[in-house]
């Protein structure tokens, strides 16, 4: 079964041609991390498979089914981490409301809530304001909402900005326990792979259109590298640029 | 002794008169009313970024209020409040259309804010023209009158705070998880629905824009949309708390516009400088 299928998908955003002819093919249970530079598309990409921007042109279907065509499907299917930078951080609410946000939408129950705080170490903090959390912090909430809503695929977009280095270890195994644990697909958007690299995901190589597709030691060569990140040079095993929010040599 | 105590009666008997005063009851009345309902809505208009609107919104308020009374004079049976209201959603749902159909706020805001203004001008130059009251209208419009307010305005009044504060509490939770983030919202709730919630709080703020014109005018109805969420002296964002401040300001620029025969925006907009920009000032100043 294919938890996500995308053929030839073009999408437009005004006058830019932010997507071309996208292709890829995901099995289910795996995970797919997607590593492009700033404006290459991988937030726009994650938004059209979520049914949030149409597409000009092409195929998506998540477990079979379109995402234009059918969204409450896809919001039963698919639990979803949006990047932090569109939060408003000063709204006063409480960690533990933040989390139960699926529930207060009919998508959860509180369990999976309490199961969620837990797995992400945020039961101490489930009485204090979001405002009043660290960066590292702010993001685990996020973390452990998306975690709330019972899914098939979860969809997470640069889940480790804003978190130190010894934290980006620890989020990346614990998603990918839970992924394994539970059987169910993910989805990364990030620009840093080093941490997911031991797990062995697929790795969509994006630059406005597909660079690379297949696992680590496939798609991470120089030629690929050097189309997405305009140079690369071998030093070692592999040498990776990027030009995020800590770039990561190994 | 004797003569001390009727001193002191006579000093009663002037604060009783002052504070039993009709008009001064009325205005506390009516402005205490516009207090609450202007720091919740200000907490709105915070919360879903909507300050533009709220700032903007000065051409719509006398747009709407002067075409309500303009249409008044001449079709008796429409009262001008309704039709205020009616005109004001219908701007805010226009701006709402723009912002939904990809236009930029800045762009959607200016087109209605244009029309408003072209409106707001047309109808207070009829008013003018036609009713012989028209400049004194448009003076209670822009400026408000607290204290004449008829036992009609303060019943609406009152429903107003009930409708306005019901909504906002009905709705609360989902506004500020709409606002906390609201790409997350949209995916949970679909962009229909997420659009809904927008305009409701559209509705909400022009509703409260004008029901706050009618008790304070619409000079003063900013300084309570916009005031009360800024909270230099509260460490924590707190309606309560902020409610209570709001109120406190509100009811001295009462009791100082009565003492000091000066209009009650005048004084209101005075104390907002005190108590809400002066304290950001000199903490700024310091940090420098």
């Amino acid at each position: 079964m294919k938890a996500v299928e995308v053929k030839d998908l073009n999408v437009f955003i005004g006058e830019a041609h932010v997507l071309k002819d996208v292709s890829f093919e995901l099995d289910h249970p795996s995970v797919l991390v997607i590593v492009g530079p700033n404006g290459a598309g991988k937030t726009t990409l994650l938004k059209t498979i979520l049914g949030f921007i149409k597409r000009s042109s092409g195929i998506i279907k998540v477990f079979n089914t379109d995402p234009e065509k059918d969204p409450g499907r896809i919001r039963n299917l698919v639990s979803y981490m949006p990047q932090i930078h569109n939060i408003d951080p000063f709204i006063p609410l409480k960690v533990r409301e933040i989390v139960s946000t699926p529930v207060f939408f009919g998508e959860s129950d509180h369990d999976l809530v309490d199961k969620a705080l837990q797995i992400t170490g945020l039961e101490e903090y489930a009485d204090r304001y979001f405002y009043e959390l660290s960066g590292g912090l702010r993001q685990r909430v996020l973390v452990a909402r998306a975690l709330a809503k019972k899914a098939d695929l979860l969809i997470f977009d640069e889940p480790l900005s804003m978190v130190d280095i010894g934290s980006r270890e620890h989020i990346i195994d614990l998603l990918m326990n839970i992924v394994r644990k539970e059987s169910i697909s993910m989805i990364v958007v990030s620009h840093d792979v080093s941490h997911c690299i031991k797990y062995d995901p697929y790795i969509l190589l994006l630059n406005k259109t597909v660079i690379g597709f297949g696992k680590a030691r496939e798609v991470f060569t120089l030629e690929n590298l050097a189309k997405i990140y305009g140079a690369a040079t071998l030093n070692g095993k592999i040498f990776f640029m990027g030009e995020e929010h800590g770039s990561s040599v190994r | 002794m004797e003569k001390y105590f009727s001193w002191a009666r006579n000093m009663d008997l002037q604060f009783a008169n002052f504070f039993l005063n009709p008009f001064y009851i009325t205005a506390v009345i009516g402005v205490s009313l516009a207090s609450i309902t202007g720091s919740v809505v200000s907490h709105l208009v915070r919360f879903t970024k909507t300050q533009f609107l709220a700032i903007e919104s000065l051409h719509m308020i006398l747009a709407a209020a002067a075409t309500g009374y303009l249409m008044n004079l001449f079709i008796n049976y429409l009262y001008p409040d309704i039709t205020a209201y009616i005109i004001m959603i219908l701007f805010m749902t226009m701006v709402s259309y723009m912002i939904s159909r990809g236009y930029e706020e800045n762009m959607s805001i200016a087109t209605v804010a244009f029309l408003s203004a072209a409106i707001a001008s047309l109808a207070s130059y009829g008013l003018a023209i036609y009713s012989p009251i028209g400049p004194s209208i448009i003076y209670n419009i822009l400026f408000g009158s607290p204290f004449f307010l008829r036992t009609t305005d303060l019943l609406v009044s009152i429903y107003m705070t009930i409708i306005v504060l019901g909504a906002v509490l009905i709705l609360w939770k989902k506004i500020l998880l709409l606002s906390f983030d609201p790409e997350y919202f949209e995916f949970l709730n679909g962009s229909r629905k997420t659009s809904l919630y927008r305009i409701i709080v559209y509705i909400l703020i022009a509703v409260s824009g004008i029901y706050l014109t009618r008790i304070v005018g619409a000079v003063a109805a900013h300084i309570l949309m916009i005031a009360p969420s800024m909270t230099p002296f509260i460490k924590k964002i707190s309606v309560s708390k902020s409610t209570i401040v709001i109120l406190l300001i509100s009811l001295s620029s009462v009791t100082l516009s009565v003492i000091a025969n000066l209009p009650f925006g005048g004084v209101l907009g005075i104390f907002a400088l005190i108590f809400y920009v002066t304290p950001s000032m000199i903490r700024s100043v310091g940090r420098h």
